[in-house]
């Protein structure tokens, strides 16, 4: 490619290209910034399609790649951990709608899961690189190679609790692309005491830089649990001080549940795919012949057999059913499972804090028999009274921070998640048993 | 009495076997799909890389995905491959999905001409040990088939190969198929009107548990509909009724349980009861775990907004 330009550039006549160029690009960016500036209403992405292909990718990956790392033996629930497949998504938006055309997998560990900060930014760079490497790949085959935000797999609405989720969706968000394309701006500062302010790039004023996660227990229901979500400006306002304690919390209205904001998800096939797809479930018999009990019939080619219409309607029967060899549709223990795991690791993050919060209210009361800090306090007073500015707090006291709140939340998150996911389960596990007795009585 | 003894000849490795059958799964032909419609304007047909699994056991290989690889047409007769293309992406799936590896090529067109049987060679180094297979899918009638491929002719030349086509079969993971179901719910016929008068190609919802069970629901009174239909027709005598429906038919409803059915709950009325007391029982599970799924909520949102007080 680089060759390619500068053999271009030697070739073409660079003093006519150049005076009709430039205005162009000039103006082009002077009214994408009037644009940004008149407001985000205008270009901000207000829903997201997905394209089959991307969707049948995601669903691939999903299942392919997430691993629940089960507590070691002896140990609580709370150790429970994932390592979820994540991925790119690649696409294009215009007029508010997100089309999101194609994906691409990332190597396992790419959401910074493992602990530590070091190995954390290892597993963004690697992805990062990773992508770099992949993206002129796919320009080659004509296929659409810009950013736009990235996927993540999840089971029983966990996602808020997966490590690193917070942090891959606020550099998404800030760079209006995937995981790693905003690294240079988006520091994590959640934990670490680095206090570098966060510069929004126009991924932030045109909404790009979603995350898709694709909810795993949701093809045990017999559904496609894909959604899209964003984080909201209140929560990146608190992400960009860098603290969550109480107070910053109560400014910004932070509650768990809107921490992030869901952008309406739909799902379409190109025309050829369609096609493709119904030769897959339309019967090809001629329509006079026998009715079609079975959705499915040969395809023109004798020698491919096409799908089995039966096993969809397993999401049907009970689970408890011991005629069905298939696992489909899962009973109520997994996601009550998951719901219990999700309490368990609340619980612990919770004694976390507490602990810190006692540790705090001990090093404060130490402070206050420190003479220095006492003097200080005391000139404080008298200068307030006098009316001259504020002599700066010691540095003894500035040390003492409030615990972030953040994991927490997230954990409190990750317990609704599991009771969401509980509660739709049980509304299809009432229609499931009253359908039960219908077929027995009628 | 002579004895003859039979051995294996030494080539019958796993290896050199014949492929037994070819397992597509959808997305491969998807993204085939989706390359094609993405082929430049002077070409007619593409062709990629397929990754998949090979299973020893039973000699099928499965092919789990694919992806392109561009060539240049230059003239008559001379074709540019960009390999290094196919090298790298290959680096970088494996480093995905190391299981998934080289086991063919495919192409957008249902006829094979001397430059397969080329490329053909290039794929069985590729996936060496074991043959490359060649799937085309044809644009037009949208339909694939599956080919193994072996030298032909007394003195082996790269150009010279006979390929014979496999049994290629589709197969779905479970997993999947609630994406395949979600992709195809408004194309078949059985669906709801109200589904099946939308313009083919409009955006899908994403489902909820609740929708898909409606709309399987509607699939199945649909279809006990078009039975109902039938068997009135049948006993009317307006059409001949076929033997092999009429056993499905009874074998069907053989299968429906009649525990309760009103002459056999007079004369059973203790199974009756054991069935009602069953349902009760799981009736009275299921909502109390819905009880404790909203509970759970309700509390979750209760703290959290006294996070904020306290």
């Amino acid at each position: 490619m680089q060759s390619g330009k500068r053999l271009a550039d030697i070739a073409a006549p660079a003093i006519e290209a150049t005076p009709v160029e430039q205005p162009q690009v000039k103006k082009e960016s002077a009214k994408q910034r009037a644009r940004i500036e008149q407001g985000l209403a205008e270009v901000r992405v207000e829903s997201i399609r997905v394209d089959g292909l991307a969707l049948m990718k995601i669903i691939k990956h999903a299942r392919e790649a997430h691993q629940i790392i089960p507590a070691p033996a002896g140990t609580s629930n709370a150790t429970v951990t994932f390592n979820p497949a994540v991925g790119q998504l690649l696409g294009i938006d215009s007029n508010g709608v997100l089309d999101i055309s194609n994906t691409f997998a990332l190597p396992a560990g790419s959401l910074g899961v493992a602990q530590g900060d070091d190995s954390e930014t290892r597993g963004v760079k690697a992805a990062s690189k990773y992508t770099q490497q992949l993206l002129p790949r796919l320009a080659d085959l004509n296929a659409d190679a810009s950013l736009v935000g990235f996927y993540t797999s999840t089971n029983n609405g966990q996602h808020l609790a997966t490590a690193g989720f917070v942090d891959a969706l606020l550099g998404a968000q800030m760079s209006g692309g995937g995981i790693g394309s905003g690294q240079a701006k988006a520091t994590p500062v959640g934990r670490s005491a680095a206090k570098t302010p966060l510069q929004s790039g126009s991924g932030s004023k045109t909404g790009k830089g979603i995350a898709l996660v694709y909810d795993l227990a949701s093809a045990n229901q017999g559904h496609v649990g894909l959604r899209a979500y964003r984080l909201t400006p209140n929560f990146v306002e608190a992400y960009r001080a860098g603290k969550f304690d109480t107070q910053s919390l109560i400014d910004n209205k932070l509650v768990p549940t809107n921490i992030l904001e869901e952008v309406p998800v739909t799902i379409r096939t190109s025309p050829l795919l369609t096609a493709f797809l119904s030769t897959l479930v339309t019967p090809s018999s001629a329509p006079s012949a026998a009715p079609a009990f079975h959705s499915t019939s040969t395809l023109p080619s004798p020698r491919s057999t096409p799908l089995s219409a039966t096993s969809a309607f397993d999401t049907l029967s009970l689970p408890t059913s011991t005629s069905q060899t298939t696992a489909l549709p899962a009973p109520l223990t997994a996601p009550l499972t998951a719901l219990l795991t999700s309490l368990d690791t609340h619980q612990a993050h919770l004694s976390t804090l507490s602990f810190q919060s006692r540790q705090l209210g001990r090093d404060r009361a130490r402070l206050d028999t420190n003479p220095a800090v006492q003097r200080r306090r005391q000139e404080n007073e008298q200068r307030a009274k006098e009316g001259l500015p504020l002599l700066p707090l010691l540095p003894e006291e500035l040390a003492l921070q409030e615990p972030s709140r953040l994991e927490t939340m997230c954990a409190l998150s990750g317990v609704e998640g599991a009771a969401k996911v509980l509660s739709e389960a049980t509304g299809a596990a009432l229609v499931r048993s009253y359908g039960s007795r219908a077929g027995t009585t009628a | 009495m002579s004895s003859l003894t039979l051995a294996l000849p030494s080539t019958s490795l796993a290896s050199t076997r014949p492929v037994s059958a070819v397992v597509v799964s959808p997305l491969p032909l998807a993204a085939i799909l989706d390359h094609h419609l993405r082929r430049g304007n002077d070409q007619d047909r593409v062709f990629g890389t397929l990754l998949g699994v090979r299973s020893e056991a039973d000699n099928t290989v499965q092919v789990r995905n694919a992806f392109g690889v561009p060539y240049q047409a230059q003239g008559r007769g001379e074709v540019t491959v960009d390999m290094d293309h196919h090298k790298s992406l290959l680096d970088l799936h494996l480093k995905i999905n190391p299981n998934e590896v080289v086991v063919g090529w495919y192409a957008t067109s249902p006829q094979l001409n001397s430059f397969s049987a080329l490329i053909h060679n290039f794929y069985t180094a590729e996936s060496s040990p074991s043959p490359a297979i060649h799937l085309t899918l044809d644009p037009t009638t949208l339909a694939f088939t599956a080919y193994t491929a072996s030298p032909i002719g007394t003195s082996p030349r790269p150009d010279h190969l006979a390929f014979i086509p496999v049994d290629s079969i589709m197969r779905l993971h479970e997993q999947e198929r609630a994406g395949i179901d979600l992709l195809t719910s408004n194309l078949t016929s059985l669906s709801n009107s109200a589904a099946a008068s939308k313009e083919l190609g409009a955006d899908l919802p994403v489902s909820t548990p609740l929708a898909t069970m409606y709309r399987l629901l509607t699939k199945v009174s649909v279809m006990l509909d078009q039975v109902l239909e039938y068997v009135r027709a049948v006993a009317a005598g307006e059409r001949e009724g076929d033997e092999r429906v009429g056993r499905a038919l009874l074998e069907t409803v053989g299968v429906v349980p009649t525990a309760s059915q009103p002459q056999q709950a007079q004369k059973k009325g203790t199974e009756t009861k054991g069935f009602e007391e069953e349902f009760n029982a799981h009736l009275a599970d299921v909502l109390m775990v819905s009880y404790l799924a909203n509970l759970v909520k309700t509390q979750t949102e209760l703290s959290s907004r006294l996070n904020l007080l306290v």
